[in-house]
């Protein structure tokens, strides 16, 4: 394995009492929260993420969040589900509360080297909440930026009719994600339900259509944060089309620093055999050929 | 006035009495990315269980929330004992990290146990070697040593006479013998006890009908444990704490807690989990702890240990005798 990419980013932790600036629920039972920790925002790359405390009386561990957005350098935007206890008592927060937070977390996405002629965003669900900060790292950088999402529940964030040009789907699929527009991004969404504006079919299937599609086909670098099927999908793909694909990998975490080893992913060491590594110190972000995608 | 904290484990002398569990601390270098973690507020940091070979360690999902708890099956996951005594401690000793270390030590054999025991006492920065006999005993139908008193009395004495180190037996609680394998750990050759051990336990995806967990079963800690590893420490203090001091953990997460643990007995504690949200709970807890003991009139921690078993039944009859 490419061990530049996987090196334990031991960078420095920073813990902060953060109050909260804005709370909002958001369609599909998820949250919006702003925090006011200047110390993450400052220092916060792409992709990486931050594990926030919730009451003891609510839950033991914190809850790790990828960074949705910074603001002004001092706000921390998370954009997550209600999917149980911790997280429910964290949509419960209100204006003024404080939350315990530590970040940023992880390794982020190798933005170092010279930046790809296209990027490819591919999104499983809320898989693209930590696609937003490597979209706007991208932009002006990658020559053309796209965004492609699967889902099958509400969206949670504002969609529009697109007015970019985009030749590998039919003109009526033209929904998109308003954010990632503002960015330059050519975002489209998948769905296998018939739904007016998006593509019907697997998030996959679309990246295929475009990856050959005379027009868009050429140097791509692939990102994806989604399901695991989606992301072995994904980087299949990629491997099949022989580009570079990074992969946000969501794991079970403990603390996100590095010391219990909750956190394991599988991957092909230095000598072919398995290893286990951190996703919250050597990931979350990995090449997508040194993951093991029969691990689970 | 402020309570004199020092405490002494098998020889170690500890500033402060709260240590660092192994499991939770890596082998002590991840803690340290905290711009304020204060190192100097730690009595001693166990490092992470090590055993002879590298071991790969448990498949995912190795970790699971329970109600004031967490579940889990890591596998033992470290390099060996050789990359540990060749590339981690001389880097901690670089470092400048003055606490001192304990080499937590796990096997499948005692032999195994003793010759991990070899390889860490020839290296310059460790002052004790935990023995985690909670380790499933291959030879014996994976029953583990600290389950019963004789495999207990095979591994501490294999490990004893490897090194001249002091040892530490941490005693599991998944046992109706505890009181006997701390006597047995004892006259073994171990010089303290450090206790509980986590808890077996499951749970139980209701989506996918499967254990969560890959290994299925997992280690108990947080507070959920707690009442259960004061009642054990309770116990084996009023057994053997004449004879080896111990060190009392199990769901600790603030002082109160901890103070809990010093009244049944132990000279020093261990906070763990709460390691995961808090990181400076360890020197807000040693804080704490000499609160309580100001007001309660101590003038040493030494004074405090075992205190709730002042006029206890057992007690009476001892001054009776």
């Amino acid at each position: 394995m490419d061990m530049s990419k996987h090196e334990a980013s031991g960078k420095p932790v920073h813990r902060e009492s953060a109050p909260v600036v804005a709370v909002s629920p958001l369609p599909g039972g998820h949250c919006r929260l702003v925090l006011r920790a200047p110390a993450v925002a400052r220092t916060a790359r792409p992709g990486q993420f931050v594990n926030v405390a919730v009451p003891l009386d609510s839950a033991m561990l914190r809850r790790p969040l990828g960074v949705y957005r910074t603001h002004n350098q001092t706000d921390v935007e998370l954009l997550f589900k209600v999917v149980g206890r911790g997280t429910a008592a964290l949509a419960q927060a209100r204006e003024g509360d404080t939350v315990d937070v530590i970040g940023p977390l992880g390794n982020g996405f190798d933005l170092s080297g010279e930046p790809p002629e296209v990027a490819v965003l591919v999104a499983g669900g809320f898989g693209i909440a930590p696609l937003y900060p490597l979209a706007l790292a991208l932009r002006h950088k990658a020559k053309g930026t796209y965004l492609f999402v699967g889902t099958e529940e509400e969206l949670p964030l504002e969609t529009a009719d697109s007015r970019m040009h985009a030749s590998f789907v039919d003109a009526d699929v033209n929904l998109t994600l308003t954010d990632f527009e503002e960015l330059g991004t050519v975002a489209r969404v998948a769905s296998l339900r018939e739904r007016t504006g998006l593509f019907r079919g697997l998030v996959t299937d679309l990246l295929e259509q475009f990856l050959l599609h005379p027009e868009t086909a050429g140097r791509a670098k692939i990102y994806a944060c989604g399901p695991w099927a989606m992301m072995k999908k994904t980087a299949a793909i990629a491997a099949h089309h022989h580009l570079d694909c990074d992969v946000l990998l969501e794991e079970r975490m403990g603390c996100g620093i590095g010391a219990c080893m909750s956190c394991a992913v599988r991957v092909k060491g230095a000598d072919g055999q398995p290893v286990y590594v951190r996703a919250c110190v050597e990931g979350p972000v990995f090449d997508a050929a040194v993951v093991d995608w029969e691990a689970k | 006035m402020t309570c004199d904290l020092r405490t002494n484990i098998a020889g170690i002398e500890m500033g402060c009495p709260v240590i660092v569990p192994s499991g939770t601390f890596g082998f002590g270098e991840d803690f340290a990315r905290f711009a304020d973690f204060d190192q100097s507020r730690i009595g001693a940091i166990a490092l992470k269980g090590t055993t002879l070979k590298p071991k790969l360690g448990n498949p995912p999902p190795r970790i699971a929330e329970t109600p004031a708890g967490v579940l889990n099956a890591i596998g033992l996951q470290n390099p060996g004992a050789e990359a540990v005594v060749r590339d981690i401690l001389p880097r901690l000793a670089r470092s400048g990290l003055t606490t001192p270390l304990i080499a937590n030590i796990a096997g499948e054999t005692p032999d195994e146990y003793a010759e991990v025991a070899r390889r860490f006492s020839d290296a310059p920065n460790i002052a004790a070697i935990e023995v985690n006999i909670s380790c499933p005993n291959v030879r014996h139908g994976g029953l583990a040593f600290g389950a019963e008193p004789q495999a207990a009395t095979e591994v501490i004495s294999a490990v004893r006479t490897a090194t001249r180190l002091p040892l530490i037996a941490k005693l599991t609680p998944n046992t109706a013998r505890i009181v006997h394998v701390a006597r047995a750990c004892i006259d073994a050759g171990a010089d303290a006890l450090s206790m509980i051990n986590t808890l077996v336990g499951m749970v139980i995806d209701i989506v996918s009908r499967r254990p969560l967990l890959a290994n299925q079963t997992g280690g108990l800690s947080g507070p959920a444990v707690r009442p259960v590893a004061v009642a054990k420490v309770y116990e084996v203090f009023d057994a053997v704490g004449h004879r080896a001091p111990i060190i009392g953990m199990g769901g600790i997460v603030d002082a109160d807690d901890a103070y809990q643990f010093i009244l049944a007995g132990a000279s020093a504690v261990g906070v763990g989990t709460v390691l995961f949200r808090n990181h400076r709970a360890p020197a807000e807890i040693a804080a704490g702890l000499a609160q309580h003991l100001d007001l309660a009139g101590f003038q040493r921690l030494s004074d405090a240990v075992g205190a709730a078993h002042k006029g206890s039944h057992r007690q009476k009859l001892d001054e009776l005798s």
